[in-house]
């Protein structure tokens, strides 16, 4: 029997720890992992932080829906804004093969999110993005 | 997240060791890199060493601070070391790539030698 949960956060950054604080509820009542949570909360940082920062062209309210579907072995997240279109599977990766002293300090949340997750789906729907990710519930 | 980040600085002549305790991400990495920065600019520390044990969260902002404060370091010929490193820290240097580039330590004691 899927167990599911949806919410919605607003477009500002204080958001990021009531959504962490309900990304522990909801792992803590289905008995997930420590590492499931950290990689959730994560996860969910790096991408709504990046839709927040660099989504809008407005300074307005915007809602961003979270959405969560526990359905045995599998976890499915997803994140809906009505941000410029963005899909992160587009985006560039890090090189991370440059030597050190070459390397840029950013760049890493897209791919820390491809990490963390074990699948990724974008879809643009209508005027909104869609992100889903999956998680497979083994430990690590 | 996050919690709210507690810095503590102990300088012993030319080495330092920043305690951090919390989480550091996107609101609390700025201070992190300053006080890193500071360090190895200002007051021409030739050892930086993190605590880290205080540490449960790090966001990829976390992660670029710690790579300039690793790039100071070189620029400044100087040491940077993390210690106390937790799991979840560690897992996402291990994701970036970083867990070789950086000077790592059990304790800290063990990077004060």
């Amino acid at each position: 029997m899927p167990e599911n949960l949806s919410l919605v956060v607003k477009n500002d950054l204080a958001e990021i720890p009531r959504l962490a604080e309900i990304i522990a509820e909801f792992c803590g009542r289905h008995g997930l992992s420590a590492d499931v949570e950290f990689d959730l909360n994560l996860a969910l940082d790096e991408i709504i932080v990046n839709v927040i920062r660099h989504g809008y062209q407005d300074q307005g309210p915007h809602e961003i829906g979270v959405s969560f579907a526990l359905d045995g072995g599998e976890l499915t997240v997803s994140v809906e804004d009505d941000g410029v279109p963005f899909n992160p599977l587009e985006a560039p990766p890090p090189n991370l093969n440059v030597p050190f002293e070459e390397r840029q300090p950013g760049g890493l949340g897209i791919h820390l999110v491809k990490n963390l997750m074990d699948e990724l789906q974008y879809q643009r729907r209508g005027d909104r993005n869609v992100l889903t990710m999956k998680k497979n519930l083994w430990p690590r | 997240m996050s919690k709210d980040l507690e810095l503590n600085i102990v300088r012993n002549g030319a080495c330092s060791v920043i305690e951090i305790q919390g989480d550091i991400d996107l609101k609390t990495s700025p201070q992190v890199r300053a006080a890193i920065l500071d360090l190895f600019e200002k007051r021409g520390q030739e050892r930086v060493i993190l605590d880290l044990k205080g540490v449960n969260y790090i966001d990829s902002s976390g992660v670029a601070s710690l790579v300039e404060g690793l790039q100071q370091a070189k620029k400044h010929k100087a040491r940077f070391i993390l210690s106390c490193l937790n799991q979840a820290p560690r897992h996402v240097l291990d994701l970036t790539r970083l867990t070789s580039v950086f000077e790592i330590t059990q304790t800290v004691d063990e990077a004060l030698k």
